[in-house]
């Protein structure tokens, strides 16, 4: 196990440095970064104050000496600065990170907790109406785009209906239940997909345990249909969609960025679609490096979770 | 709970579980539209006439005429974009996964068949791959090389090349020690001709059966990619594209972005239900896909 943990480490920081050094190549390749402070003719700037200037942001040494400063101060937190405002770009995605996080939370708890019952009733009724019902839920969320789903839901909750408000996240002194309100839209939208995921693991988990001996054996010796499922078939069951979660966590980060382009929410997402609008790529690299870290940590957090949760589970 | 079996429309539903009929169709139906676009389309789909902005479907009270699915907000034809976005999203898939199958089924191969260091070098580099958040990465790309078609079909590529790796190695792993192909050693094949005569053959129904599965996410990708302005460039009528352009005009005139959705969403749920059943029919040992 030790070793497993440590060989798993090893490949996520082997990615993390895989990632940063695609971010970073890309970010030379979009030309001489002095030319984003100033314009390629000089615009008036004389070329002694252009060498000052290339020398004072360290672009005159060596790429992989560029490199080593710019990971450095990014492990020391600083991801340099919004060509926009001068804003520091880790202040811009610390204060943006709440709203991310509250949605990422709301939205893996529905997920779970539709997905998983909607799994185990479809398995137990299996061929019955539920399990239809259920697996058209899981169908649709599989191949409905998300920002779709967003669109429509606007314009029937909000648009039509007038019952849910449709962009951001309220105002600070709104009551709790008006904050709520914000949220049941895009919790939905970004839930969907994943609870359509843990309705499918949960499902053919618990059909293969159904059918597996030990619950034959269960069954034979009299034991009581809802003992079966509930102690001896759903935890079971459990595993699949428990390390699923992790993985959830991870993908969240990409419908994240088209669910809060939609909702116009005030979170790290819609911070790196501003960026690609604006084209301001220090606030780009930071929010792609942010995520990447994030992604990476959960899908370390997923190989975890699989050795805690299933002990059989062999590695090597 | 079995009295439902009983009710026609489960044995329908039944019966198209078996065959899928109207997944089959809806994609004819976007193949043909898609080849045949110019000669389908009732209008072009970037000529803009402004009297007819975000007119409503001629179906609907006051709808305009010669709009079949209404007006976008410079009033181009909806429904003409639609039947060229088809073109656009069979090109770019066709392309990019094509181009993914070729290399990562090789790749596939190579690792499978070889061993050693030559796989574990390629097994490392597509789990490093699968590791990296595409759509942040692509957003950067979309910056750097300029949004196009072409650098969207290129990310897509990118995007989709490791997983043929991954089942086509495993494929392969158990293959090799066959009985067959040691015979085919003994009789003097070389490795190329035992690859491509022997084995390849072998691994064709998992490339197609993840291939089918792959379709769906790619146009989801691509259309992903569009509507956050990463992907294909506007006036390009691409369906995330569209889904995107017209949302500012949701509340006004639903249809300029309901439609593009539904198109993709029909075929998306078509590609799914295509994958599954040939998956059964071909290879149920993917089940766990």
């Amino acid at each position: 196990m030790t070793r497993f943990l440590f060989r798993r480490l090893y490949f996520a920081m082997f990615s993390m440095f895989a990632a940063t050094i695609i971010v970073f190549c890309m970010s030379r390749l979009i030309g001489d970064p002095l030319l984003l402070y100033a314009q390629a003719g000089g615009y008036g700037m004389p070329p002694e104050q252009k060498e000052y200037l290339r020398a004072y942001l360290g672009l005159d040494k060596p790429l992989i000496v560029q490199y080593f400063v710019w990971i450095w101060n990014a492990l020391q937190g600083d991801l340099g600065k919004s060509l926009l405002d001068r804003t520091p770009v880790s202040t811009m995605i610390w204060e943006k990170l709440p709203a991310t996080a509250y949605l990422a939370l709301t939205a893996w708890l529905f997920a779970i907790l539709t997905g998983v019952p909607l799994g185990i009733i479809s398995s137990i009724k299996r061929g019955g109406i539920t399990d239809y019902l259920a697996r058209g839920f899981a169908l649709f969320g599989q191949a409905l785009p998300t920002f779709w789903i967003a669109i429509v839901a606007i314009l029937i909750f909000a648009v039509q209906l007038d019952w849910l408000p449709a962009f951001g996240m309220g105002e600070s002194t709104d009551t709790f239940w008006e904050k709520t309100k914000h949220f049941i839209l895009p919790t939905i939208t970004l839930g969907w997909g994943g609870s359509a995921t843990y309705t499918r693991l949960t499902r053919s988990a618990m059909l293969e345990i159904m059918d597996s001996e030990f619950i034959k054996l269960a069954r034979a010796k009299g034991v009581s249909t809802n003992t079966v499922i509930w102690k001896h078939a759903f935890r079971n069951a459990l595993i699949p969609p428990i390390t699923y979660s992790a993985l959830f966590l991870a993908g969240f980060i990409t419908g994240a960025t088209v669910v809060e382009l939609v909702f116009s929410w005030p979170g790290i997402g819609r911070l790196a679609i501003q960026a690609v609008t604006n084209n301001d790529f220090a606030l780009l690299t930071g929010t792609v490096l942010f995520f990447s870290a994030a992604y990476l940590f959960f899908t370390f957090l997923a190989d975890l979770s699989y050795g805690l949760a299933d002990p059989r589970i062999r590695y090597d | 709970m079995n009295i439902f079996k009983n009710i026609s429309i489960f044995k329908l539903w039944n019966a198209f579980r078996k065959w899928p009929i109207i997944p089959v169709f809806i994609l004819a139906v976007l193949i043909v539209t898609g080849v045949f676009a110019p000669q389908l389309a009732p209008n072009s789909p970037t000529s803009q006439d402004l009297k007819l902005r975000n007119a409503a479907p001629s179906w609907m009270d006051g709808g305009a005429e010669g709009r079949f699915l209404g007006g976008d907000h410079v009033g181009r034809d909806i429904f003409s974009r639609i039947i060229h976005g088809a073109r656009i999203s069979l090109t770019v898939v066709a392309i990019s996964l094509a181009s993914g199958v070729l290399v990562g089924s090789t790749l596939g191969l190579i690792a499978g068949y070889t061993g050693g260091l030559v796989d574990e070098l390629i097994m490392r580099l597509v789990d490093v791959w699968l590791a990296l958040p595409f759509v942040l990465l692509a957003l950067i790309a979309a910056i750097v090389l300029g949004p196009s078609v072409q650098t969207v079909m290129l990310l897509l590529a990118l995007f989709t090349w490791a997983s043929f790796v991954r089942y086509v190695r495993a494929e392969v792993l158990s293959l090799k020690s066959r009985d067959y192909v040691n015979l085919a050693k003994v009789a003097g094949a070389s490795t190329t001709r035992i690859i491509i005569k022997h084995i390849l053959p072998n691994v064709v129904n998992t490339i197609i059966v993840v291939a089918t599965l792959r379709v769906g996410q790619l146009i989801l990708t691509e259309a992903t990619l569009s509507f956050i302005g990463a992907g294909i460039p506007a006036p390009t009528p691409a369906w995330g594209l569209m889904v995107s352009e017209e949302k500012e005009y949701l509340s006004s005139s639903w249809w300029g972005s309901f439609f593009p959705g539904l198109a993709i969403f029909l075929v998306v749920m078509s590609l799914n239900f295509l994958g599954d059943w040939l998956r059964d029919k071909l290879d149920p040992r993917l089940r766990q896909l």
